[in-house]
């Protein structure tokens, strides 16, 4: 189907420029926070930077396995789920 | 299960959402209000994908919901379809009528049945939609949920909000408007209007009265061509109600004994309930009535045919027992009898015994037939100036002349019209109670994203 061909091509782009940004945040955000400014209001900035970047390396990680997590508890509770009684003819 | 490429769609459109959050988590910006929506497009990413994982689920729970309720789309489908046919049947000969007789006074009527018409169709069309596309329509709703950055969430969560509750609730609309029948009109009124066909084994009887018997009291109406209309009360404390039949000489038996007289109507529809009864007697004793001559006899004579002349009878009929069977012939004093030919030969008449009923003096004679297949015909004719038969009808109790008719007239007008506005009314309260279940339960289902916070 082309739309998910579509989405999934667009999926594999906002991967690979998530990673990218991820590199980018981190570099910026370590170099704001050891750039010799006497700012500590913009050193904290640096340091949410990369607080931030951390987090989403980690969900960028772990997306799929979140994914596959979903989908085999979905599945489970799909098989556990009783099927809908058929009304008995008296 | 229809509606799965659409599942497919939501299921990339989460994962895409939730890449989206990452980026926007990861992107060197200092504004808070951009940064949140990193985490808000993850966590509607993760709950999108679990609808559209667990659509099977939800959809088997709604249908497990339907089972508990009671509901069943068959019945309800063919209910609605005979209402709608019926409301439009009336509607169309209404209209006919007002415009055929130039009749105005008939339009309020036909306006009110073709709104009703309208607002059953309605609903019908709904249920028709629901019925056959409600997992597209859900699947559709949960892809549309999936759209990133909530474009189209509100939207999603209304289409299947709409699909689950509509699929779940609108069967039980028969139940729904029999609340409303049940509890304010048919338990206080109690009077039926009986009508119905009446049938002797020869074919319908033309002639004779409809007698009802409830403790004491006999309610008569006189059969015409063939059928009946009687007008009856529930008798306070009676529980025991008969339905015979008056032929010229006797009295019949029809195997219809209830004890509440709601019983009596053939089925239990809409119109039973609204005191509309229809009612078909048989009457096993009888063979043949006509004002002038009437045929009985046991049941081991088989009639296969009854063909009436202006002064003559001729009755097809097969004998089944060894010992001969018994053919008898009931006529007023007026009518003489000229001849009886059993398959082309004259017989000699034997007469049974006389009668006298009501204000009519009568006799009964009988005529043997041996096993076998016989055809009997009966040559008679009426003699001048006896004109006593319609006075019958001036003796008999009429159940028009009640001194309470207009009461029943009220009944039956006031119950008319509430039927107009339950019928109106039902259809289209019903929906709107639905379509605030549905927003309810779409907001519901769009608000616990926001409420849900994965840190």
């Amino acid at each position: 189907m082309e739309l998910v061909e579509f989405i999934r091509d667009l999926i594999a782009k906002v991967v690979a420029i998530a990673w990218f940004v991820f590199f980018l945040t981190w570099l910026i955000g370590w170099s704001i926070k050891g750039s010799p400014i006497p700012f500590s209001k913009v050193r904290r900035i640096g340091q949410g930077f990369v607080e931030d970047a951390v987090w989403a390396a980690f969900w960028l990680a772990i997306g799929s396995t979140v994914f596959w997590f979903i989908s085999y508890i979905a599945s489970a509770i799909g098989e556990a789920f009783p099927p809908p009684p058929n009304p008995q003819l008296p | 299960m229809p509606g799965i490429p659409y599942l497919v769609i939501a299921y990339y459109l989460a994962i895409l959402s939730f890449y989206i959050g990452v980026l926007i988590l990861a992107l060197p910006i200092p504004f808070t209000g951009v940064k949140k929506w990193g985490p808000r497009l993850m966590s509607d990413g993760i709950l999108v994908m679990v609808l559209a994982l667990t659509f099977r689920v939800i959809m088997s729970a709604a249908s497990y919901i339907q089972h508990l309720l009671g509901a069943d789309w068959g019945s309800f489908m063919s209910f609605q379809q005979n209402l709608v046919l019926l409301l439009g049947y009336t509607a169309a000969a209404i209209m006919a009528i007002a415009t055929v007789f130039n009749a105005n006074f008939l339009a309020p009527i036909a306006w009110k049945f073709s709104a009703m018409v309208t607002a059953n169709a309605l609903l019908l069309f709904v249920a028709l939609v629901i019925k056959y596309n409600y997992q597209i329509i859900a699947s559709l709703g949960i892809a549309l949920m999936s759209i990133p950055f909530r474009i189209a969430r509100g939207v999603g969560a209304t289409m299947l909000a709409v699909a689950l509750v509509f699929f779940i609730a609108l069967p039980l609309y028969p139940s729904y408007l029999s609340t409303i029948f049940l509890s304010s009109f048919s338990t206080e009124v109690g009077t039926y209007m009986l009508s119905g066909e009446v049938k002797a084994r020869g074919g319908t009887v033309e002639y004779g009265y409809v007698v009802l018997k409830a403790c004491g009291i006999t309610r008569y109406s006189q059969i015409r061509g063939g059928r009946f209309v009687m007008v009856v009360s529930e008798q306070g404390g009676c529980d025991n109600y008969e339905v015979l039949v008056e032929a010229p000489g006797h009295l019949y038996y029809t195997g219809i004994k209830v004890r509440m007289l709601s019983e009596i109507c053939e089925d239990n529809s809409l119109g039973s309930r609204l005191g509309l009864c229809k009612v078909t007697i048989k009457v096993p004793g009888l063979v043949f009535s006509s004002q002038h001559i009437a045929v009985h006899a046991t049941t081991d004579l088989r009639i296969a045919g009854v063909d009436e002349g202006s002064n003559s009878l001729v009755i097809t009929a097969e004998c089944v027992n060894d010992e001969g069977c018994t053919m008898y012939i009931d006529v007023p004093s007026r009518t003489i009898i000229r001849n009886v030919t059993v398959d082309g030969t004259r017989v000699a008449l034997h007469k049974e015994y006389g009668w006298y009923w009501r204000n009519i003096a009568g006799a009964t004679y009988s005529v043997r037939l041996a096993r076998g297949v016989h055809r009997v015909a009966v040559q008679f004719s009426i003699s001048e100036g006896a004109t006593i038969l319609e006075s019958i009808t001036r003796l008999l109790p009429n159940p028009f002349s009640n001194s309470d008719i207009v009461i029943q007239a009220w009944d039956s007008i006031a119950r008319l019209m509430l039927m107009f506005y339950a019928l109106l009314i039902g259809p289209t309260s019903y929906l709107a109670i639905l379509l605030g279940i549905s927003y309810g339960l779409a907001r519901a289902i769009a608000s616990s994203v926001a409420r849900w916070r994965l840190w």
